[in-house]
């Protein structure tokens, strides 16, 4: 049965720099009557310097934690289900990050069970999210507006790119990027959500079927709708 | 100037975080107050067992012991363990007690306490499942204490580990570190909020268990232990470190054993934790006592004998305080032993630091980064 709902597909926990354990993010969205969410959170190259020293620092998924996210996620999909009936869709962010903006970018995997290595080039790593028969996402493509890591390197290439994405981040929390929003490519509005105060944002709202499959397919067949969700309580 | 003040902070924090810990251990180890009141709930004690080492069979017949009104014993074996005779005899010795004996060769991933432990845990007649080591002892009502800890946002109960009776070079060693080095920074890490969980003594639900994948899960890092509690911390729930240690008896322990012994632990915390890893030969006495001398040479006015002296005696102080408050007593080997420890310590950490391979009851195995760990 189709139904009317809200959607964030780029949220973190606590499994690399969110604030929030995945329990709580979903207690979090349920209890503000989201349809679906994806938990996204990062994983870093780990050939680079920069990808080692988060992994050190505990603020990305690595090989050793990514068992213990997916079976976290599993049961606590399972509950986001009986308790709010919302679909939650594993995913991750592989996250390149270089001290050049231009060559630091960001991709969304969703609907993703395995471990992905963010190592590699970027038009390899969205072929191997699709392999698993997940949505590759261009995250916040262009400038951010926020006081972080800024991530050109995917618009750069986009032209070259953009048949390997599913989609690419219009709007990043309460940013809309004018860029994206005036290409012709497939959108998607999300709030890239660490801390529980972020939820206010932009969001896609979708009308389909509460399935995992039916959203994906939502996605990529661009029956979505960019809303701004205003409200900062549940 | 700049390496003097540098080489001042460093001596600074050394001697400092000795002090606190030092403080630290001494408060918080004590026997807490036991709640008449505290709800009675099923506790199914899961026993690894792997051969038979010193002190087996008075460490598991504590467990016979125990003063508490539901629970169960269950032993896990594999076929063929000459312990399972010793049980035997104990299980006859006490007839009123739930235990079983559970014989199982199954493999489900490279750790083999996991793979020991499985098929008891899946067959437990309890939700509250206690992981208690082979090498242990208990006190008559550790059961009560224990379940005053597990309140409903707690996800595991663990213990700092007391080490007991250690005898030859490498027990007295033994004794020493988990008297000191580990006392002082597990309670620290409970203080400070960032709490580890020992697999000593490690106390669950199966219902939160379940939510991290069951004990399956687990199967595939080298210290369970260790990867339960960040799972816990992962889930939003808390650790919760009892005040009282959980006795270990140590024995007869050549230097060779314990050696590799800590070679493993080491190279466990470095996968593990690769930056406090790095950082420990900073939290050694002799470490400490370099850098304050390079601080006082040019900055104070101060002898260096008589700052060496002073340094190393509040050292001795503090480790000498909380060896006593965790075995109660010390003997005059303590001296020597103390001035060995740090040499031992340090060629510990460089063998650590330098390999990933180990061997674990007979099991060759090599340690991935995070802790994962694979056949050899």
């Amino acid at each position: 049965m189709k139904a009317s709902f809200l959607a964030d597909f780029h949220v973190h926990s606590n499994f690399s720099d969110g604030r929030h354990s995945i329990p709580e993010v979903i207690d979090l969205y349920g209890s503000h009557g989201f349809g679906a969410i994806a938990i996204t959170d990062h994983i870093a190259e780990e050939g680079s310097i920069i990808g080692k020293a988060s992994q050190w620092l505990n603020q990305v998924l690595t090989p050793a934690t990514f068992p213990l996210y997916r079976a976290i996620l599993q049961s606590e999909t399972i509950r986001a289900w009986e308790q709010y009936q919302m679909i939650v869709i594993p995913g991750f962010e592989l996250s390149k990050n270089s001290l050049s903006n231009h060559r630091s970018a960001h991709l969304l995997g969703l609907g993703v069970d395995d471990y992905i290595s963010a190592d590699g080039d970027v038009a390899d790593l969205c072929k191997r999210i699709r392999a698993q028969g997940g949505l590759s996402i261009a995250a916040h493509p262009v400038l951010s507006g926020k006081f972080e890591k800024q991530t050109f390197h995917l618009w750069d290439r986009k032209e070259e790119l953009k048949t390997l994405f599913d989609a690419w981040e219009v709007a990043s929390g309460s940013i809309l990027f004018e860029a994206v929003k005036n290409e012709s490519l497939p959108k998607i509005a999300s709030s890239d959500l660490h801390d529980r105060r972020q939820i206010r944002s932009y969001k896609t709202k979708l009308h389909c079927e509460k399935t995992r499959e039916a959203i994906l397919q939502s996605i990529k067949s661009q029956q979505l709708e960019v809303v701004f969700y205003d409200r900062t309580a549940a | 100037m700049i390496l003097a003040w540098s080489a001042f902070f460093l001596w600074a924090f050394g001697i400092g975080t000795q002090f606190l810990s030092t403080l630290i251990t001494l408060v918080c180890y004590r026997r807490s107050d036991l709640i008449d009141d505290t709800e009675i709930v099923g506790v199914s004690i899961i026993k690894p067992i792997k051969g038979i080492d010193p002190g087996f069979e008075e460490g598991v017949e504590t467990y016979f012991q125990l003063d508490y009104p539901l629970f169960e014993i269950l032993f896990c074996l594999q076929p063929g363990d000459r312990a399972q005779a010793v049980i035997e005899n104990l299980c006859r010795k006490y007839p009123f007690v739930d235990a079983n004996i559970i014989i199982s060769s199954a493999h489900i991933g490279p750790n083999p306490k996991v793979n020991n432990m499985l098929e008891a845990y899946e067959n437990a007649s309890h939700d509250t499942i206690w992981v208690s080591d082979s090498n242990t002892r208990t006190s008559r009502d550790m059961l009560h204490r224990i379940v005053t800890y597990l309140k409903p946002n707690v996800g595991v109960v663990t213990s700092v580990v007391s080490g007991r009776e250690g005898r030859l070079i490498g027990g007295r060693l033994e004794c020493l570190f988990l008297n000191g080095f580990y006392a002082r920074w597990m309670y620290f890490a409970a203080i400070i909020g960032w709490p580890f969980v020992v697999g000593k003594l490690m106390v669950f639900r199966r219902s939160t268990m379940a939510r991290i994948g069951g004990l399956s899960t687990l199967s595939r890092y080298i210290a369970e232990d260790y990867m339960a509690g960040v799972a816990i911390r992962r889930l939003g729930m808390k650790i919760a470190v009892m005040n009282e240690p959980i006795e270990q008896y140590i024995g007869p322990l050549t230097l060779q054993k314990f050696w590799s012994r800590h070679i493993r632990w080491g190279r466990i915390r470095k996968a593990q934790s690769p930056l406090t890893f790095l950082i420990e030969p900073l939290l050694s006495p002799f470490f400490g006592l370099g850098s304050g001398l390079v601080a006082i040479a040019t900055l104070f006015s101060v002898s260096p004998a008589i700052f060496f002296s002073a340094h190393l005696v509040i050292w001795l102080l503090c480790d000498m305080a909380v060896y006593i408050r965790m075995e109660h007593k010390m003997g005059w080997t303590f001296f020597f032993d103390w001035l060995i420890r740090e040499p031992v310590s340090l060629g510990i950490w460089m063998q650590s630091l330098l390999g990933s391979r180990i061997n674990w009851r007979g099991n060759d195995l090599k340690i991935l980064p995070g802790g994962l760990v694979t056949p050899r």
